[in-house]
């Protein structure tokens, strides 16, 4: 093992791969890791096991994905962070808990019955992890020092919190390039050859709206729609469409990915700093759309909007939900 | 025995509901205690997140008064805040907050008769629906909100294949 | 009782381990998922056009499955260049699909990051260098390279929506699509080569596992005319009904993995090695169908394969990777048709829908294998429920009894247990 290089982890709890599929293809680069990482626990792809894991002395950085639903992700993680220098939250389950954190809009965070999960049956057949009342974000398990939100995450921001965490100082090039793809109080972080400040997120720091590319005119509409009832090819920003798009409520980043594509935004980045609560925050902008005075018309237009909380909170309700527990 | 005394938020116009409130106190019309006052220059001021912050941090209830369409002194501010009313209760109710403990209702600054009682009816709902305790999923299917019917007992939806596990 | 626990298993999508128990007369095997997944969740009470966004973190093809079951629903059929898009979308997914468990098999002897030239000299094939496997993951990026404006986003595909697609491409993406396209033909074809030459033959890299039988099931797979078609491993086929194939296929929860196991309702559940209503679907079941591929070129590449296996079914892991080559190249082909500028170009992106049902279903042949949704929805177009059949519980039961047929001869042949846990990794790699 030379000294020289990171030591990386890279590891997923409950999600789908996304991320790990991310780091295995950023930039067709990942075979040229091994110049400056040494990768020495990844279970999905070199199926590192849970001894090598007890084994290891230290990590440098750990990237650990997906959102934490039973007491082995939990143990995991926490072993992790207690050899890891630095914890990256990768990709939005780990971050706030994702789509799987839907299920705390269920009782026992989506678990027919808590007791159910692990019930040793009477054989004593193999006991499974034992899942708990709610889907937890790394954050609600471990401390987390840097989030590198989406779902998935973006190319450029993964490869820019990569090299940024994992390149040495006098790695000019590695650094310039991560720089470039950050905001910039991280980028004068980068470059300085510093650490960026801990809790700092791989994003940017406003809302997608900054960075979307579409027209922004005056926003008024008479009704509002669903996206299969109409769709306009203008380039108009599309909650003046009357489309649902959370793009005010979400932290930049991406670029504008979906709605570069005509999709409405639905948040994978969470919320930016400056917003208390994303539903609020989409209540009083969807709100203030509404073209009139008339309180029939205006609840009307308010009637074709439907489930609010798993629109607002697609992938922050285990987190970023101001009236839903957080622990 | 202690019974349950709620502690309910008012965002209060200083044109029109706050008059109203100082009239009635003035007047030495009988209120309940409950009511903590926050004067906002406009309904239309009280963003969304301000109700949502009041709940999360212990709040009952919370009510929301402004002048009559017409009168705000702002031309329009009551007018925003009456766009936000819909979409504000239902998301509330979705997350488990009964459509009783938020309300938003139009109060004139000679209206302090009304202001009182309005209060004080507030104040006794309140009491009977019981603290408000941020839920783990959300409460009971109201009639009129987006939720579905059919949650069964154990909390789960009527689907097909059982909660746990997937596909 | 002796417990031995080989986990986890590298390169499955589903965190999993397989846990032994053993004592003198006995040895059960559990395959097992160790992350749940709470789909009805998360999709109930979600508006229904919302679950082409949702779907896709069970694989990237649901977004397209789902896509169809909403046109169904809304009674709307998308124009011409809609469906174009998708179908690309779709062998681009083939493509990088495959190519990844391809370049994991390659890899499967080493570390992929290992200092190449410290790297054990024996653990690549003969021919496979490191600019082979380089080569490998560029095509795959230059696959996902295909997701990504196909579908605005790879892994999680945003641009399938209800009556079509949700954007017009730009013009430098038809030019783009188009050097991708060759660039992907010709190296599925060299791949074959490579493939067929040094890993799936006779003393190729797959000898070593070449006792390895996989479990003579049922597979399930689209039959051209896209009904779900079930094919006897001794001969004969049986034709599903697509809309009712909820009926048909039940989904049967085991206290000891998070994951269900689907399995032919008609047959009952007895267990996972007792029941005879078990199936698996993917690239096995779909060469074992013994149906031609859709292109020249795969038709040729199939043959060749079958020169070199033998007729199917075959139930051994060359045959389960052959199939995968000549997926390969027909996505290859498919994609230069689908994906061409003149199928891409049309007037209209999208049909809206005037009605919507309350009930519907779709059935896609993915990369992983077949998968069928079905949903139920209200007045509001609000999803009550979500039924979904797909290769995480399809090949369940198979993978199990393969688990199991392994780890039996492993322990007869005293393996250690790192040596147990390589070659169970490697068998259920190609599902």
């Amino acid at each position: 093992m030379n000294p020289k290089k990171k030591k990386v982890a890279i590891v997923s709890a409950s999600g789908c791969r996304g991320c790990e599929h991310a780091i295995l293809n950023v930039h067709h680069q990942v075979q040229s890791f091994s110049r400056w990482i040494d990768v020495v626990y990844w279970p999905y792809l070199l199926g590192s096991d849970p001894d090598e894991l007890d084994a290891l002395e230290s990590i440098d950085v750990c990237f650990f994905a997906g959102a934490v639903t039973t007491d082995a992700e939990r143990s995991m993680a926490e072993k992790l962070r207690s050899k890891s220098d630095v914890m990256v939250a990768c990709g939005a389950c780990a971050a706030f808990g994702g789509m799987p954190g839907l299920a705390n809009q269920k009782k026992n965070g989506g678990a027919a019955s808590s007791e159910d999960a692990a019930a040793p049956h009477e054989n004593d057949e193999a006991l499974l992890p034992k899942r708990e009342h709610r889907v937890s974000s790394l954050d609600q398990v471990v401390a987390v020092d840097y989030v590198i939100p989406g779902c998935q995450p973006t190319q450029s921001l993964l490869w820019a919190g990569i090299q940024a965490l994992t390149s040495g100082p006098r790695s000019q090039s590695k650094l310039s390039f991560a720089a470039a793809r950050l905001p910039s109080g991280l980028a004068q972080a980068v470059t300085a050859g510093t650490t960026p400040p801990k809790g700092s997120y791989f994003a940017g720091d406003k809302a997608v709206c900054a960075s979307c590319s579409r027209v922004k005119e005056e926003k008024k509409f008479e009704s509002a729609v669903r996206p299969y009832e109409k769709y306009e090819e203008s380039g108009r920003c599309l909650l003046e469409q009357g489309l649902v798009c959370l793009g005010i409520s979400t932290r930049e980043g991406c670029g504008g990915l979906c709605t570069g594509v005509g999709q409405p935004c639905r948040g994978c980045f969470g919320k930016p700093e400056a917003v208390y609560d994303p539903g609020a925050k989409m209540v009083s902008a969807i709100s203030s759309t509404f073209a009139s005075e008339d309180k029939t018309e205006i609840e009307n237009m308010a009637a074709v909007l439907k489930d609010l909380t798993g629109t607002f909170y697609r992938y922050t309700l285990a987190t970023q939900c101001a009236l839903m527990d957080k622990e | 025995m202690s019974t349950f005394e709620p502690k309910i938020m008012a965002f209060l116009c200083n044109w029109c509901s706050y008059v109203a409130a100082d009239a009635a106190g003035v007047s030495r019309f009988t209120q309940q205690t409950n009511i903590r006052v926050v004067r906002v220059f406009c309904s239309g001021m009280v963003d969304p997140s301000y109700v949502m912050k009041a709940f999360e941090s212990g709040a009952d209830g919370v009510i929301v008064a402004g002048c009559f369409p017409g009168d705000c002194h702002y031309i329009s501010g009551n007018i925003k805040a009456m766009r936000r009313a819909p979409l504000l209760s239902r998301l509330l109710t979705e997350l488990g907050v009964e459509k009783e403990r938020f309300r938003l209702e139009w109060i004139a600054a000679s209206d302090s008769v009304p202001y009182a009682r309005i209060m004080n009816e507030f104040c006794d709902t309140i009491r009977k629906l019981g603290p408000y305790q941020p839920p783990r999923k959300p409460q009971a299917i109201l009639p009129g909100s987006e939720m579905l019917a059919g949650e069964t007992e154990a909390g789960g939806l009527q689907c097909h294949l059982p909660l746990r596990g997937g596909c | 009782m002796e417990t031995i626990t080989l986990e986890p298993l590298r390169w499955q999508d589903d965190p999993s381990r397989i846990t032994v128990r053993a004592d003198d007369s006995n040895v059960d095997v559990y395959y097992q998922v160790t992350s749940p997944k709470s789909v009805e969740a998360i999709c109930c009470g979600r508006p229904v056009e919302e679950l082409p966004r949702i779907l896709p973190i069970l694989a990237p093809a649901h977004h397209l499955t789902a896509a169809l079951a909403l046109d169904r629903l809304f009674q709307v059929e998308p124009p011409e260049l809609a469906q174009n898009m998708r179908t690309a979308l779709l062998q681009a997914q083939y493509y990088a699909a495959h190519l990844r468990k391809i370049f994991f098999l390659l890899t499967s002897r080493q570390d992929p990051f290992a200092d190449f030239h410290m790297a054990r000299r024996d653990a690549l094939p003969p021919k496979v260098t490191k600019r082979v496997l380089e080569r490998i993951m560029h095509h795959a990026a230059l696959a996902q390279e295909a997701e990504d404006i196909l579908g605005g986003r790879r892994d999680h595909p945003l641009s399938a929506v209800t009556g079509g697609v949700s954007r017009y491409l730009k013009d430098g993406h038809y030019d783009r699509l188009a050097e991708i396209g060759d660039a992907l033909l010709t190296f599925a074809q060299e791949l074959a080569e490579l493939m067929r030459t040094e890993i799936i033959a006779d003393g190729g890299m797959l000898a070593p596992w070449a006792d390895i039988e996989i479990p003579a099931l049922p597979g399930l797979y689209l039959a051209s005319g896209d009904q779900p078609t079930l094919s006897d491993p001794k001969g004969g086929a049986q034709q599903l009904n697509g809309e009712q194939l909820g009926d048909t296929i039940a989904l049967q929860e085991e206290k000891w993995t998070y994951q269900p196991f689907a399995y032919l309702q008609s047959k009952g559940w007895q267990g996972f090695e007792q029941s005879q209503g078990i199936f698996h679907v993917g690239p096995l079941a779909r060469f074992n169908s013994g149906q031609e591929a859709a292109t020249p070129m795969a038709e040729e590449e199939r043959q060749r394969i079958i020169e070199c296996l033998g007729a199917p079914p075959s139930f051994k892991l060359s045959a389960a990777f052959g199939a995968m080559v000549v997926e390969v190249v027909q996505a290859a082909e498919l994609l230069q048709i689908h994906g061409s500028k003149e199928s891409l170009t049309g007037p209209v992106l999208r049909n809206i829908p005037k009605s919507r049902g309350t009930s519907t279903w779709a059935a896609l042949e993915a990369p992983q294998g077949l998968m069928w949704h079905q949903y139920e929805v209200d007045d509001d177009g609000i999803v009550q429920s979500v039924r979904i059949i797909d290769a995480h519980c399809a090949n369940n039961g198979m993978k199990c009894l393969l688990a199991k047929q392994l780890v039996t001869a492993a322990m007869e042949r005293k393996l250690t247990p790192a040596a147990m846990k390589e070659r169970a990794s490697v068998a259920l790699l190609p599902f």
